[in-house]
């Protein structure tokens, strides 16, 4: 058989650090996605080309409520919208039991048409506006009061109202996380959550409902969390026994890492990231151990978006073309960039080929489309040596990329999702010009 | 109560006296009786006047007035009124007579109620007999009475009280060409009042059928037996007069056959066989009395009724044939209607109720006695729980360390508040594929729940057991951690309820409380290789024979035997046989004798082609404890997930008939359009069951909102108003408690009283009393059984008493056959309506029910309702029933 033709290289010999794990293997090669060939979805939805996997969403939903169902009598997940608010995905979670947790009145009427019923929508943000309250007052979903003049505004907007809307304080506290995330929500530690509780429930307009806690993102100490829950649980103690109200809710958030690799870690993520698991583990110690009354327990709801979406999403490309750079490193040009890969900023992506090669690697810089100095996914990256028209995959893109991509340069390609049995639906097309254009409006004087 | 009450409950009271000559409360056959007894108008006033007496007298001195109002105290006043009347000419003496008399029998009827009450046995007429031979053997010496000459002439006393146009009814009625053998039974149940007469007994029958079916039935059985003995035997000792047929042989056979004992075949036979022991001591007392010249009156009817209850009550292991009436209903069809689904239904009252003992959703993977591997023998009703993911595994990763094991280091809780007798946790866990036989119970936690009951959770995590020997535990305290100790090759949770407190006691079947399953899903993997049944197994004596043959070019894929014969203890029949080409996929047989304490068929076949994805059939025959029948067909295209049946015998203690068709399962309104049909079967709130091998069970999240509204604690009130009559006063539910502690809801309006119980899972009516148009039957109905927790789109189903079927016909029907074969099915049905959010507290619930009654494959849909629950209570009703609707509002009382 005639072997395929592969470039020749160039490559100083270096002998590297010395580590225990010997050398590394030749990336390997990932030709199919949940049963269907790469090259067969390239043929049909074009490249570059985003592809959810329907399995792995409910395989990541089912594992986190499986972490922490067996730990703790009540849980509740509610779907992080800004993570990927994409329909078919938000769909799949609700369909597996997901509330929704959005953030601004765009992702709460993106909830309701997803068929959410209002109180199972936690109205999180700190920029909500008064049509935005009144309109989650109107669907009674839950408003995650962020600060001290957004309560006044809900006391205003609740008084004409014939129900009183239901509300959760959100609390920022010391969990030991460096920088502490203090931007959101009331202080507990100086009094101001405390200060604020006594606020809602003294005028009897709202009903408190929760109390809500996100300790930061990608937080990698699962030690934090049982902090922060044990510090929230006191304060729902607290709540019931001098303010004679009874919180249903304590909201975790979210924070949970996915195995993607920071960028500057030392170790890849899927060493070093603790399993949902040991989170579930600290957290629902220190529930259970709060002093809660038998049965008397607050459901424990929890924020996930990263961890429940990332390892879903891939994102397949296709080389360029190949050019050596001054330094001698050689780099690839991709049909994709940091327009469609925003999460490249943070984490050093994991990259596969699609066919399989040689054990012969090259290291390569790996360059965007766009026009631009910034558009540089991997700084450095072990390849194979890929000819123009060669498909690579990028494997965990789910969460942000499909909610913070640009149309930028280039137009937003297809996104496919993979269902459970291996059939492919096309869940959002590629923009079009048209599409790009149809809000533009030119003044008579340019026509 | 007050005065103006207490005037028609006397009146009550005194008619309740005749119906109770016949165990009854029917105020239409009381009516029906006290005419009759006018037939012979002074024995009509004596009787009246003794009954009227007894009552007042009892309401006087303060006797029990439940026993009082039912004319428990009073009816043998009246008995005796009519026996002194037929036997003496009225006067004055007379009177007097019949008032001592009434005195005497009230006075004898409380203390024998006293005496036999306290062992469980009514005193039927045996205040009558005493009162009776006392004042014939006293009043003779005292006062100088002319013997009734009305009996004689009877046609006089009818003359006198209708005048010639009765005198020709009751003439046409004698004259009418009866058959024989009628005519002596008319006359026979007319002699139970004195009479004798076919009119009178005419009357009798009718308006015994009118009262009861059953009791109809039981009393022309004995009759036609009491006849045929004596045309046996020839004319006995006594003779076979009417008056022994009605008040001894009749009556004794519906009281040991339909009143104390609940209606059935066995108590039909238990009836008849009453029959010639009431001859022989009719033979014998009248024998004896007669040396007295006393009569023998009802006295061999009392003492066969006694003797007969008295053995039962004796019994050390009642049966299921022979029950003794717990709750008198005075009325057979109610005792047998109320008995047969309360043993249904209550089974479980007042046990130790225990939960499942973790959290979140885990599997079943050994059931009770199923033939896996370790539940064998006496150690057969024990349960194995793993949790396994979507794809049927129970790890993560390789799965080649313990701590991949979903299970593994999982909380293991109390299944109910007890203290710990035992706790084991010095062994380490097993690495994955080892097991320790020498500590094969590993790490164990033993708890006492109650005298004789005590849970055993074991292969627990070593050390990780928080409590110690003596402590006190509450249901859902962390007990340990899930290990992989002792017999585990990987890490799961075994779960034995048993008689005491040691480890590895042998095992009792004892059903959990409540808990969510989900039948397994069906297999997601392509369709399996193809077979057909061949071979027949053989036994070989004593030893195991084990074939295993795989012709190379037989086309036969697998050849499996093995055989061990039944006495050596671990009986097995194991086929197995795919032919390569055969088009069948599999065919499995698995047959384990039945005396082997492990019974169990089990037949797989799976046609290629056929569509259906999996067929499964499993019995056990009923005398096996926890006997089953199980089919499971799954067509592979349908978007119903399973169709299942499930039966387990009523005596087995866990009672259950089930068949759900699930369609595809709609988890959000508007979200249909995304993926594959989501085919999980849909999960279903289980109560006092066993989880089977293969579901996979969870504790219920319970609704906040219906536990609020349906927790009734004693003095908590409703005000109830129909939306049509806002003006009008509100009727007032209360809740009380009963000397037993049972609660009930009692409406001060119309006197209706509704049972009711459950736990934190269920609420239920147990009962009702009461007239049947009131609003509280309307909710008894409406609400008979509502499940707490929340699982959208359940169906929850039960089964009423009979006694609420409105049509007449059928019910007739159905009472005479009851005690053998019921036909007719009043069923109730439940659901939650979709309503936005339900589970969270204080917001709306809407419930809807429906009761139906079936019969013959035809059902007839008698009341729809619908149930508004907000606010912590039941808002509104509203209930559709024969073409009226009623709406209803509630307000909590002093709220």
């Amino acid at each position: 058989m005639k072997l395929p033709y592969e470039r020749p290289t160039l490559r100083k010999l270096t002998a590297g650090a010395l580590n225990k794990f010997g050398p590394r293997a030749g990336a390997r090669a990932v030709t199919a996605l949940d049963g269907v060939a790469v090259d067969e979805l390239v043929a049909r939805f074009g490249s570059p080309l985003f592809v959810l996997s329907e399995r792995q969403l409910r395989r990541s939903y089912q594992a986190a409520v499986r972490a922490f169902g067996t730990r703790y009598p009540q849980v509740q997940l509610a779907w992080s919208y800004k993570t990927n608010y994409l329909n078919a995905v938000c769909r799949t979670f609700h369909q597996e039991g997901a509330w929704a947790e959005v953030v601004s009145g765009m992702e709460l009427e993106k909830a309701l048409l997803n068929g959410v019923p209002g109180p199972h929508i936690l109205f999180n943000g700190p920029g909500k506006r008064r049509a935005d309250l009144e309109r989650a007052c109107a669907v009674d979903a839950v408003i995650h009061l962020d600060h001290a003049d957004e309560l006044h505004l809900l006391l205003d907007v609740a008084a004409g109202r014939p129900q009183r809307p239901r509300v959760a304080l959100r609390v920022n506290l010391d969990a030991g996380i460096v920088p502490q995330w203090d931007r959101f929500g009331f202080n507990l530690e100086n009094g101001e959550a405390w200060q604020a509780l006594g606020r809602i429930v003294a005028p009897g307009r709202l009903e408190l409902v929760g109390l809500h806690c996100h300790i930061g993102t990608y937080i990698l100490q699962t030690a934090a969390y049982a902090t922060a829950a044990a510090k929230l649980a006191a304060l729902a103690l607290r709540c019931e026994r001098e303010l004679n109200t009874s919180i249903q809710y304590l909201d975790l958030g979210g924070g949970f890492p996915s195995t993607n690799t920071l960028k500057g870690a030392y170790l890849p993520a899927s060493d070093t990231v603790p399993s949902l698991d040991e989170y579930a583990e600290a957290i629902t110690g220190a529930l259970l151990g709060a002093g809660f009354r038998s049965g008397e327990l607050p459901v424990l709801v929890l924020e996930a978006g990263r961890a429940l979406v990332d390892d879903a999403g891939s994102l397949i490309g296709t080389v360029l073309a190949n050019k050596r750079l001054a330094d001698g490193r050689r780099a690839t040009i991709l049909d994709f960039g940091v327009n469609l890969l925003f999460t490249s900023f943070w984490y050093d992506h994991h990259i596969s080929p699609t066919r399989e090669f040689s054990n012969q690697t090259e290291p390569t810089v790996l360059y965007g489309p766009l026009c631009m100095n910034i558009d540089m996914l991997r700084e450095s990256i072990a390849l194979p040596l890929l000819a123009p028209g060669h498909h690579v995959l990028v494997h965990k893109v789910g969460a942000y990329n499909l909610s913070q991509w640009q149309q930028f340069i280039n137009l937003r390609p297809n996104v496919v999702l993979i269902d459970q049995t291996a059939q492919v639906h096309l869940i959002r097309a590629a923009e079009t010009l048209e599409y790009l254009q149809q809000l533009e409006q030119v003044p008579a004087h340019l026509r | 109560m007050t005065n103006t009450s207490s005037i028609p409950s006397f009146f009550r009271a005194v008619l309740h006296s005749y119906a109770m000559l016949f165990f009854s409360q029917h105020r239409g056959f009381a009516a029906v009786l006290l005419l009759v007894t006018f037939s012979h108008p002074a024995a009509g006033v004596a009787g009246l006047a003794g009954a009227a007496l007894a009552v007042a007298g009892a309401r006087l001195a303060g006797f029990n007035r439940e026993w009082t109002d039912a004319g428990a105290y009073s009816f043998n006043s009246l008995l005796t009124g009519l026996a002194l009347a037929s036997c003496y000419a009225p006067g004055w003496a007379l009177a007097g007579l019949v008032a001592v008399g009434a005195a005497l029998a009230l006075l004898l009827s409380v203390a024998l109620g006293g005496w036999l009450g306290g062992r469980g046995l009514p005193f039927l007429s045996l205040p009558f007999l005493l009162t009776t031979w006392l004042l014939l053997l006293g009043s003779g010496p005292l006062l100088h009475l002319a013997a009734a000459e009305g009996s004689v002439y009877w046609l006089n006393d009818v003359y006198a009280v209708g005048g010639p146009r009765l005198v020709g009814l009751a003439q046409w009625v004698a004259d009418w060409p009866w058959p024989p053998l009628l005519a002596t039974y008319l006359r026979a149940l007319g002699a139970v009042l004195f009479q004798d007469n076919a009119l009178a007994g005419l009357l009798v029958a009718g308006g015994l059928l009118w009262h009861s079916r059953i009791a109809f039935s039981l009393s022309g059985l004995a009759f036609l037996v009491a006849y045929g003995l004596s045309a046996l035997a020839g004319p006995a000792a006594g003779g076979l007069n009417e008056y022994n047929l009605g008040a001894n042989y009749l009556v004794a056979a519906m009281a040991v056959g339909g009143v104390f004992v609940i209606p059935s075949a066995a108590s039909y036979g238990w009836a008849l066989g009453s029959v010639p022991v009431t001859v022989l001591l009719l033979a014998g007392l009248t024998a004896l009395l007669d040396k007295l010249g006393l009569p023998a009156l009802s006295l061999p009817y009392c003492v066969t009724a006694l003797l007969f209850l008295y053995v039962l009550l004796l019994r050390e292991r009642p049966g299921a044939g022979l029950v003794l009436t717990p709750v008198q209903r005075y009325s057979p069809e109610r005792n047998l209607y109320a008995h047969a689904t309360d043993r249904v239904r209550l089974a479980h009252q007042g046990a130790v109720a225990l939960t499942l003992p973790f959290l979140g959703a885990w599997r079943c993977t050994q059931g009770y006695q199923d033939g896996g591997p370790t539940h064998l023998g006496d150690w057969g009703q024990a349960l194995d729980f793993a949790i396994v993911d979507a794809d049927g595994r129970s790890y993560q990763g390789a799965g080649r360390s313990v701590s991949d094991f979903y299970a593994y280091n999982k909380p293991v809780l109390a299944p109910a508040d007890g203290v710990v007798a035992e706790v084991v946790q010095h062994i380490e866990d097993n690495a994955v594929g080892d097991v320790n036989l020498a500590r094969n119970w590993g790490n164990t936690v033993v708890l006492r729940h109650a005298p004789g009951l005590y849970t055993q959770l074991s292969h627990l995590r070593a050390h990780s057991v928080p409590v110690k020997v003596g402590e006190h535990v509450r249901r859902g305290d962390i007990v340990g951690t899930c290990g992989n100790s002792g017999r585990s090759p990987e890490p799961h949770l075994h779960f034995q309820v048993q008689a005491t407190p040691y480890v590895g006691s042998r095992t009792v079947a004892y059903p959990l409380a409540y808990f969510v399953a989900e039948p397994p899903s069906r297999p997601a993997g392509p369709e399996r290789a193809a077979g057909r049944w061949a071979g027949s197994p053989e036994f070989s004596g004593r030893t195991a024979t084990h074939v295993e043959t795989i012709p190379e070019n037989s086309g036969v894929a697998k050849t499996y035997v093995e055989a061990i014969p039944e006495n050596s203890g671990m009986a097995k029949m194991y086929v197995e046989a795919i032919p390569e080409n055969s088009g069948m996929a599999k065919m499995y047989v698995e047959a384990i004798p039945e005396n082997s304490g492990m019974a169990k068929t089990y037949v797989e076949g799976i046609p290629e082609n056929s569509g259906v994805a999996k067929m499964y059939v499993e019995a056990i025959p009923e005398n096996f404890g926890v006997a089953k029948m199980y089919v499971v067909a799954i067509p592979e295209n349908s978007d119903m997930p399973s169709a299942y049946i499930f039966a387990i015998p009523e005596n087995s203690g866990v009672i259950k008939t089930h068949v759900a068709a699930t369609p595809e399962f709609s988890g959000m309104a508007s979200g249909r359009d995304v993926g594959a049909p989501d085919s999980r079967p849909r999960p279903e709130l289980r109560h006092f069951a066993v989880p089977v091998v293969g579901e996979t069970v969870r504790p219920p999240a319970f609704n906040r909102t219906l536990a609020q509204a349906f927790r009734f604690p004693p003095g908590y009130a409703l005000d109830v108003r129909a939306v049509n009559a806002p003006d009008a006063p509100a009727q007032r539910w209360e809740v009380f408690t009963d000397a037993y502690n049972l609660p009930y809801l009692r409406c001060h309006a119309t006197g209706a009283v509704a049972y009711f119980g459950g736990d934190e899972s269920v609420f239920y009516f147990t009962a009702f009393y009461g007239s049947e148009a009131s609003w509280l039957y309307l909710l008894y109905r409406a609400a008979y059984r509502v499940p707490l927790a929340s699982l959208p789109g359940q169906l929850t189903t039960d089964e009423f008493p009979l006694t609420v079927v409105g049509n007449a016909a059928l019910t007739w029907a159905q009472d005479f056959l009851a005690p053998f074969y019921r036909f007719v099915k009043p069923t109730f049905s439940l659901a939650e309506a979709p309503t936005e959010a339900s589970d969270w507290a204080g917001r709306t619930v809407r419930l809807r029910s429906r009761v139906a009654v079936a019969w013959f494959g035809r059902e007839r849909e008698t009341q729809t309702a619908a149930l508004l629950v907000q606010e912590g209570r039941i808002s509104e009703l509203r209930v559709q029933r024969a073409g009226t609707a009623v709406h209803l509002t509630f307000s909590v009382a002093g709220a």
